[in-house]
C-alpha cells in the first residue's frame, strides 16, 4: 500500500476517526480511555491496530459500532464512514449501517453464535434484517457464503448447529456473517487469538482474500506484532489510550520510532533469531486515572529526557509515519 | 539414561469420553510418548490443541494415571512408590499453572498461599516460614509486602511471579510449568520468561515448559519436543528443530507462524515480484 | 488479559458501596429480621404480661391500651403471645437450619469431591429424600419420633438437607474446575486438608445466602407442625398453634387469627429479603 496515502482526497476515505475521546463515567470519578485518538482506513486496505490491554483499541472499535458499554461516553470527536458521519445518527439509523456497511468479528466465536440456531439461520439473517429477505433465500445465501470461506461441503454444514463446528470454522461463519450484505469495512477484534496458529494462518489467509475479490477494507485489531506483520498495510500503534506511532507496515518494522514500538519488538520472541535476552519493559501499564504528567510512557521509557515532562505532539519521521516523541523532534 | 531426572516411558492416557456402557467412546490423549528430562535442563513442549501436551504435564504431576506406561522420577516409578516416597517427590517437582485468575483460592492472603507448601511439608517453623516467604518474594522479585495482600489485588504479571514463587518455595528440582505465559499481555510476558531463566541459573533447576507459542518455546528450551494428537513427532535440540525441521507437522507448525521480523519483507519481496 | 479489572477496583471496603437506593430491599429485610431476633431474644423484658397468665374474666378483649393487640380466649395477653411464640420459632429454625446446613454441605461437598459411585449413592438418597412433600416428611417423622420441639428441630433439619446438598455440590464441582485445587494437590495436600482449606471457604457464601432464605421456610414449617397440634404443645404459644384457635374465633375475635398471621408473614418476608438482598450484595463482589 502506497505510503503516500494520506495525500488523496479525504472523501474518498472508508473510515476517518478524528480526535475522539471515550470516557467510563462511574460511581469512582471518571477514566478517560480512548484520548483523542485519529485514524484513517482506506478503501480497500488493511489497517492494523496494535496494543496490549488497556490500550483502548477495542473501545476505539466499538465506537464506531456504537456498541460502547453502557456507562461509557463518546465525549468528543467525529467517526465517518465514506464520508459520513456516525455520531449523528439515531439508534435505528445506526443499527442500519451495522452488517449492512460495517460489519463485526470478534474475537470469541463460539459466544458470539447462538447455540440453539442453525448456522444458516444465522448467516443468513443479516438478509433477513436488513434487506427483508424471505428466510428460504436468505438461507441459501447464507450456503453461498460458506463456500466463500471455504467451509467444505457448506450445504450440509449449514445446517449444523454453533457447536459441531471446530474453532476455525466458527470463526469463518463469523467472517461469512459478516461479509454477508458486503460492507465496505470489515473490524476483526482479535479474531485468531483462541485459534491454533496453522487454523490461524488460514484465517489470515482468508481475509487477505476477501479483501482482494471485493476490497473490503479492514480493521485489524490485535496484540501479536507477527500477525501486523503479515497481514496489514498500514499500521497504529497505541499506548494507554492514545495513538503512539503509526505508519506503513514497512515503515514501523524497518524504522520503528516510538520507544514504546521498539520496545514491544525487542520483547517479543520469535522463531527465526534467537534473542540472546528478551529485554522486558519494566512497570506495568498505567490505568487510566494513574496517567503520568506528559508523555504517557515517560515512567517505562529507557530514553526519557527532560522534555518528557511535557506531552509531545505527532512527529514526521517519514513519509506519512509519525511518533509521538520527544526524540523524534529532529525528524527521521 | 539412567541419570535422567524424569524419563517417561511408553505412556498413554486413554479417556472414556461417554457412550454406553456396552459401547463406550474413548479419546486417547496422549499416545505411547516416551521422552527423557536430563538434568538442568530445559524441555520444551510445543503443541497446538488437542496435542495431549497438558495431559502429559498432568500425567507427569501425578494428577492423572497413565493408562499404560510408567513415569520415573529419579529413577523410580512415581505411582509405585510409598507415601514418604511420594512425599518426598512432591518436594523434588512443583508446578506453574497457566491461569493467573484461578490458580490461587482467592480467599487466602499471598503469603498463606506460599506458606501451605512449607507446611504440607512441615518445613521450619511458624516464625522461618514467614521469613522464607519474604525472601522467596524478594527472589521473584516482589516486596515482601506482597504477603499480605490478596491475588484479585495483584495484576497478571504479579500473579505469575507469586506462581513461580510457589513452584520454588520448596527448592524443587523440576519445575513443570503449563503455558505460565499465555494470558499475559507481550511486555509482561517478556519479565516472566526472564525471570523463569534468572530462577533457573540462580537456583540450578530443570524445567519442562509446555506451550503453543513457538516463540516462547525457542526462547526458553535447550531441547524441543513437538506434539501432534497425542504423539511426540518430532524431538531434539532446539537450534535443530527450528533451523532444520525434518518431520512435515514440524514444517507446518513453523511455517504458519507469522514473524514480525520476516513477514513483511516477505510481502514486499513477493509484491516486487509480482510486478516485474 | 485486561489488568484494567483487577488492580483499581481491589483495596475498596464494602462499606462504601451501600447504597440506601440499590440496597434497600436489604436494609427492609435487616431490620425485619432484626425486630424478630430482639423479640426472640428479650421477650421476657419487653412483654407486658406473662404469655401464660390466665385470666379468663378478660377473655376476647378487643385490643385496648391495656392490652395493645387484645387477649385470647383464656384471657391471655396476645402481644406476650406473640412476643414469646417468636423465641419458639427462632429456636426451632435456628436448629433446623443449622442440621440441614452442616448436613447437606458434608453430603455435597464429599459427593462433589469423590465422585463416581459415592455420587451416585448420594445424590440418589437426596432426591429419595427430596421427593416427599415437605409437611407430609415432617409428620412421618414426628409421627415416629414423638411430638416435641426437639423432634421438630431435626425433622425440619432433615427436610433442608437435599437442598443444601445440591447447593453444596454445584458450588464444589465450580470450585474443583480451578487451577488452585490442583495447584495444592501438586504441592502435597492431603484430601482432608484440601477440602478445609481450598474447599470450603469458597463454597461458603451461596450456602450462607440460601441460610438466610431457609430460615424463612423453616419458620413456616414449624408454624405448620405447630398449627397441626404436632409441634409447641400449649401452653407453649407459637405462632402455628395461636393461628389454629385463632381460626375458631374468626367472626368474633379475628385478631386472634390475623396477629400470629402478620408476624410471621412480617418475619417470613424479612429473611426472604434478607437472603437476596445478601445474593445480590455480595455477588457482584464475588466477580471482583
Amino acid at each position: 500500500m502506497d505510503p503516500v496515502r494520506r495525500h488523496r482526497s479525504e472523501a474518498a476515505l472508508t473510515l476517518a476517526i478524528e480526535d475522539l475521546v471515550v470516557e467510563f463515567h462511574s460511581g469512582r470519578g471518571v477514566a478517560r480511555v480512548v484520548d483523542h485518538v485519529s485514524l484513517t482506513v482506506w478503501p480497500g486496505e488493511i489497517v492494523g491496530l496494535i496494543g496490549e490491554s488497556g490500550s483502548g483499541k477495542t473501545l476505539t472499535a466499538l465506537s464506531v459500532l456504537g456498541l460502547l458499554p453502557g456507562n461509557a461516553r463518546i465525549v468528543t470527536g467525529t467517526i465517518r464512514l465514506s464520508g459520513q458521519s456516525l455520531l449523528d445518527l439515531s439508534e435505528a439509523r445506526r443499527r442500519e449501517t451495522r452488517g449492512e456497511r460495517v460489519a463485526f468479528i470478534p474475537q470469541d466465536a463460539l459466544r458470539a453464535l447462538n447455540p440453539v440456531l442453525r448456522v444458516d439461520m444465522q448467516v443468513g439473517e443479516p438478509f433477513e434484517i436488513h434487506r427483508h429477505t424471505p428466510w428460504e433465500e436468505a438461507k441459501r445465501k447464507a450456503v453461498e457464503l460458506l463456500a466463500a470461506v471455504h467451509i467444505r461441503d457448506p450445504a450440509a454444514r449449514a445446517r449444523e448447529y454453533p457447536h459441531q463446528y471446530s474453532g476455525g470454522m466458527q470463526q469463518r461463519a463469523m467472517i461469512a456473517m459478516g461479509l454477508a450484505l458486503d460492507p465496505q469495512l470489515l473490524i476483526a477484534d482479535e479474531p485468531t487469538t483462541a485459534l491454533d496458529v496453522t487454523v490461524q494462518a488460514q484465517v489470515l489467509k482468508l481475509l487477505r482474500e476477501i479483501r482482494e475479490t471485493h476490497g473490503t477494507s479492514i480493521l485489524f485489531i490485535t496484540h501479536d506484532l507477527g500477525i501486523v506483520a503479515e497481514l496489514t498495510d498500514w499500521v497504529y500503534v497505541m499506548y494507554a489510550g492514545a495513538i503512539v506511532e503509526q505508519g506503513s507496515v514497512e515503515q514501523i518494522f524497518q524504522h520503528p520510532s516510538h520507544p514504546y514500538t521498539k520496545a514491544l519488538l525487542r520483547a517479543t520472541p520469535t522463531i527465526h533469531t534467537v534473542h540472546s535476552e528478551l529485554v522486558s519493559i519494566p512497570g506495568h501499564i498505567p490505568l487510566p486515572n494513574e496517567l503520568p504528567e506528559g508523555c504517557r510512557f515517560v515512567d517505562r521509557c529507557p530514553v526519557r529526557f527532560e522534555r518528557c515532562s511535557e506531552e509531545p505532539p505527532d512527529f514526521e519521521v517519514g513519509a506519512g509515519h509519525t511518533a509521538r516523541c520527544w526524540r523524534c523532534e529532529a525528524g527521521p | 539414561m539412567t541419570d535422567a531426572l524424569l524419563e517417561v516411558q511408553d505412556v498413554s492416557k486413554v479417556f472414556a469420553t461417554g457412550g454406553t456402557v456396552w459401547s463406550r467412546t474413548e479419546l486417547t490423549a496422549v499416545d505411547h510418548v516416551t521422552l527423557d528430562v536430563q538434568p538442568g535442563e530445559t524441555l520444551g513442549i510445543v503443541g497446538e490443541s488437542g496435542s495431549g501436551k497438558s495431559t502429559l504435564l498432568r500425567l507427569i504431576l501425578r494428577l492423572l494415571r497413565p493408562t499404560s506406561g510408567h513415569i520415573l522420577l529419579e529413577g523410580r516409578d512415581i505411582w509405585a512408590m510409598s507415601r514418604d516416597d511420594l512425599r518426598y517427590a512432591r518436594r523434588r517437582m512443583q508446578a506453574v499453572f497457566q491461569d493467573p485468575s484461578s490458580s490461587f483460592n482467592p480467599r487466602q492472603s499471598i503469603g498463606a498461599i506460599l506458606a501451605a507448601p512449607l507446611e504440607v511439608h512441615s518445613v521450619g517453623t511458624r516464625a522461618s516460614r514467614r521469613d522464607t516467604v519474604a525472601e522467596t518474594l524478594e527472589l521473584v522479585g516482589l516486596n515482601a509486602s506482597f504477603a499480605h495482600r490478596h491475588p484479585h489485588q495483584l495484576s497478571g504479571g504479579q500473579r505469575q511471579r507469586v506462581a513461580i514463587a510457589r513452584a520454588i518455595i520448596l527448592r524443587p528440582q523440576l519445575v513443570l510449568a503449563d503455558e505460565p505465559t499465555s494470558a499475559l499481555d507481550v511486555s509482561v510476558q517478556a519479565q516472566i520468561l526472564n525471570l523463569f531463566k534468572a530462577m533457573k541459573r540462580e537456583l540450578g533447576l530443570t524445567y519442562v515448559f509446555v506451550s503453543h507459542n513457538l516463540g516462547v518455546i525457542r526462547y526458553v528450551s535447550d531441547r524441543v519436543a513437538v506434539m501432534r494428537l497425542g504423539k511426540v513427532v518430532e524431538m531434539g535440540p532446539s537450534e535443530e528443530i527450528f533451523t532444520n525441521p525434518s518431520h512435515e507437522y514440524t514444517k507446518a507448525l513453523l511455517d504458519a507462524v507469522p514473524d514480525p521480523e520476516l513477514a513483511w519483507r516477505r510481502r514486499r519481496e513477493a509484491a516486487a515480484a509480482a510486478e516485474a | 488479559m485486561s489488568d484494567l479489572a483487577t488492580s483499581g477496583t481491589a483495596a475498596e471496603g464494602f462499606s462504601s458501596r451501600l447504597s440506601w437506593r440499590r440496597h434497600g430491599l436489604l436494609g427492609i429485610g435487616a431490620i425485619l429480621v432484626s425486630l424478630v431476633l430482639l423479640a426472640a431474644l428479650f421477650a421476657d423484658f419487653i412483654a407486658p404480661y406473662s404469655p401464660y397468665e390466665l385470666n379468663v374474666v378478660n377473655m376476647l378483649q378487643a385490643p385496648s391500651w391495656a392490652h395493645w393487640l387484645g387477649t385470647d380466649e383464656l384471657g391471655r395477653d396476645v402481644l406476650s403471645r406473640t412476643l414469646h411464640a417468636a423465641r419458639i420459632s427462632v429456636e426451632v429454625a435456628l436448629v433446623a437450619v443449622t442440621i440441614g446446613l452442616v448436613g447437606g454441605t458434608i453430603v455435597g461437598i464429599i459427593s462433589a469431591y469423590f465422585g463416581g459411585i459415592v455420587d451416585l449413592v448420594l445424590m440418589r438418597l437426596m432426591e429419595l429424600l427430596f421427593s416427599f412433600p415437605a409437611i407430609l416428611l415432617a409428620i412421618i417423622l414426628m409421627a415416629s419420633l414423638g411430638t416435641n420441639m426437639l423432634n421438630a428441630m431435626i425433622a425440619i433439619g432433615i427436610i433442608f438437607i437435599p437442598g443444601f446438598s445440591r447447593l453444596a455440590r454445584a458450588a464444589t464441582q465450580a470450585v474443583l474446575r480451578q487451577e488452585y485445587v490442583e495447584a495444592a494437590r501438586t504441592i502435597g495436600m492431603s484430601d482432608l486438608r484440601i477440602l478445609g482449606r481450598e474447599i470450603l471457604p469458597n463454597v461458603s457464601t451461596p450456602l450462607l445466602i440460601e441460610a438466610a432464605v431457609a430460615f424463612a421456610y423453616a419458620v413456616l414449617l414449624e408454624s405448620a407442625l405447630s398449627f397441626l397440634g404436632l409441634g409447641a404443645q400449649p401452653p407453649e404459644p407459637s405462632w402455628g398453634n395461636m393461628l389454629n384457635t385463632g381460626r375458631g374465633f374468626m367472626a368474633q375475635a379475628p385478631w386472634l387469627g390475623i396477629v400470629p398471621g402478620m408476624a410471621m408473614f412480617l418475619c417470613v418476608l424479612g429473611f426472604n429479603l434478607l437472603g437476596d438482598g445478601l445474593r445480590d450484595y455480595l455477588d457482584p463482589h464475588l466477580k471482583d
